[in-house]
């Protein structure tokens, strides 16, 4: 429900326009705050806000417009027009662009791919690659030559060729 | 048509000669609408479906809801990734240029689910802090400092995105919204305590208190998408478009702009977020620029 009355309002030439309003506020704009003298607000906040104890909710006074001021502003096509070529064939080329980074299976990741791992924690570095477990003494008959082998396979270890990999099944729910 | 929304009939502007333009106040009722229908895109019931692709608006990819990958968090992981492997994001820079060249910042009125929060919380309280418009150059620094040069700094000596200790991810209050409360909510319920670190709840609390008594400051001071997507209101295909015929001096468009920018001046601006509520008044309309037989091509495009 809205009441209006329109009133003349000293140092402005229109009159100025008092809605007060009684509904719900919930997806209406509360800005407005900002009216001058003469100015109009469509929304303007409930009558609460503006009288008795709430009256340090006072509008904020600016400066009229002054449409002399003003630029046209009117776009040409022709700028835009090349930025979205360019948009598209960019788009287009990311989409089946493969980048220089491999998957764990050995393939070399997609763009599309490695996106995803950002989100999934799917980003593997040679530092997290654990290195193999130790034999399990109970299971093997010379246990003391099985843990002989397998500290010289460790000492001969080589440093991953790779410097980051992606693991496609990687599904941690934030990696940060 | 009657929208499906409580109505609250707009008076007539102060200008009796002309009444209240119809499009404008038909696109301010149609704004929340949209912003809801956007919302069931950004969170989508499957979820995770389409994280290989980076989206258009602010929204943490860690979300359980998510569907498609944070530009911003995609451009941090590239920049730490940038001294390791060299890898350029042309998908990303290609949705961007693509979303950018043809709407400019009207998804963060639009279509931006962070900007839609903001919004709902701004209704909250009737008092507002207006903001220098200088505050949003703040945005340009987080791009450049917070989402490019730092992650690609602490890449180059090594430390993975995921383990550098102050990062964008690890400040931003819509990955605490989205992502960190859920897994923390969930974590308090299964037992184990609350997982999200103090500085990132911080972080969400200030937020929310902020929204309340300033319309969308993470839009305003902060949001390095916006800044960038900004950067395309100059030239983008869509855009606003004054006629200075139709302006009556009754400083709607002004008074109606969350934004604070100086609409009697200049509306395509770095500020403008595209709400399109400025258009109520009737001089500012929205408009796509069409090639006509006036304009000609750029040198580069002419055979």
């Amino acid at each position: 429900m809205i009441c209006i009355r329109t009133s003349p309002v000293a140092g402005s030439s229109g009159t100025e326009v008092w809605g007060d309003l009684v509904a719900l506020l919930v997806f209406k704009t509360s800005v407005g705050l900002n009216k001058v003298p003469g100015g109009f607000d469509s929304h303007p906040p409930p009558p609460i806000f503006q009288n008795g104890a709430f009256s340090m909710f006072k509008r904020i006074p600016q400066p009229p417009v002054n449409p002399a001021l003003r630029a046209r502003e009117g776009h040409d096509f022709w700028p835009g027009f090349v930025v979205v070529l360019a948009g598209v064939i960019v788009t287009f080329c990311g989409a089946r662009h493969l980048t220089g980074v491999d998957t764990v299976d050995g393939n070399t990741a997609t763009e599309i791919q490695l996106v995803k791992a950002f989100s999934s924690g799917g980003l593997q570095f040679p530092d997290q690659v654990a290195p193999p477990p130790p034999p399990n003494l109970n299971d093997v008959a010379d246990a003391g030559a099985a843990l002989d082998r397998w500290a010289k396979q460790q000492a001969n270890v080589q440093p991953p060729a790779w410097k980051i990999r992606v693991d496609l099944g990687a599904k941690a729910a934030c990696p940060t | 048509m009657a929208w499906p929304i409580i109505h609250m009939e707009c008076p007539v502007s102060n200008s009796p000669e002309r009444p209240p333009a119809t499009l404008g106040r038909n696109l301010s009722r149609l704004r929340p609408w949209v912003q809801t229908g956007f919302l069931a895109v950004w969170l989508a019931p499957v979820g995770r479906w389409l994280h290989g692709i980076p989206g258009c608006v602010f929204h943490c990819y860690s979300c359980p809801l998510s569907s498609f990958a944070c530009p911003i968090g995609v451009m941090a992981n590239y920049a730490a990734l940038l001294p390791v492997v060299g890898e350029i994001p042309y998908l990303l820079i290609g949705i961007l240029l693509l979303v950018g060249a043809v709407s400019g910042s009207l998804v963060c009125g639009w279509a931006c689910p962070f900007g839609f929060l903001q919004d709902l919380l701004g209704k909250i309280t009737a008092r507002k802090i207006n903001l220098p418009s200088w505050t949003g150059h703040f945005r340009y620094i987080v791009l450049v400092g917070l989402v490019l040069l730092l992650p690609m700094i602490l890449g180059y000596k090594g430390i993975p995105f995921e383990r550098q200790v102050i990062s964008i991810c690890r400040l931003c209050p819509a990955g605490a919204l989205e992502a960190g409360l859920p897994y923390s909510a969930q974590s308090l319920l299964a037992g184990n305590g609350w997982i999200m670190s103090g500085l990132k709840t911080g972080v969400l609390l200030s937020f929310l208190a902020a929204a309340l008594f300033i319309q969308r400051p993470w839009c305003r001071m902060l949001c390095p998408l916006g800044g960038l997507l900004a950067l395309f209101n100059r030239f983008s295909l869509f855009h606003l478009r004054f006629n200075a015929k139709e302006c009556v001096e009754c400083n709607l468009c002004r008074s109606r702009c969350a934004m604070g920018v100086k609409v009697d001046q200049a509306v395509n601006v770095t500020g403008c977020i595209r709400c399109l509520e400025c258009t109520t008044c009737g001089a500012l309309e929205p408009a796509f620029a069409l090639p006509s037989k006036n304009s000609e091509p750029p040198k580069s495009l002419a055979t």
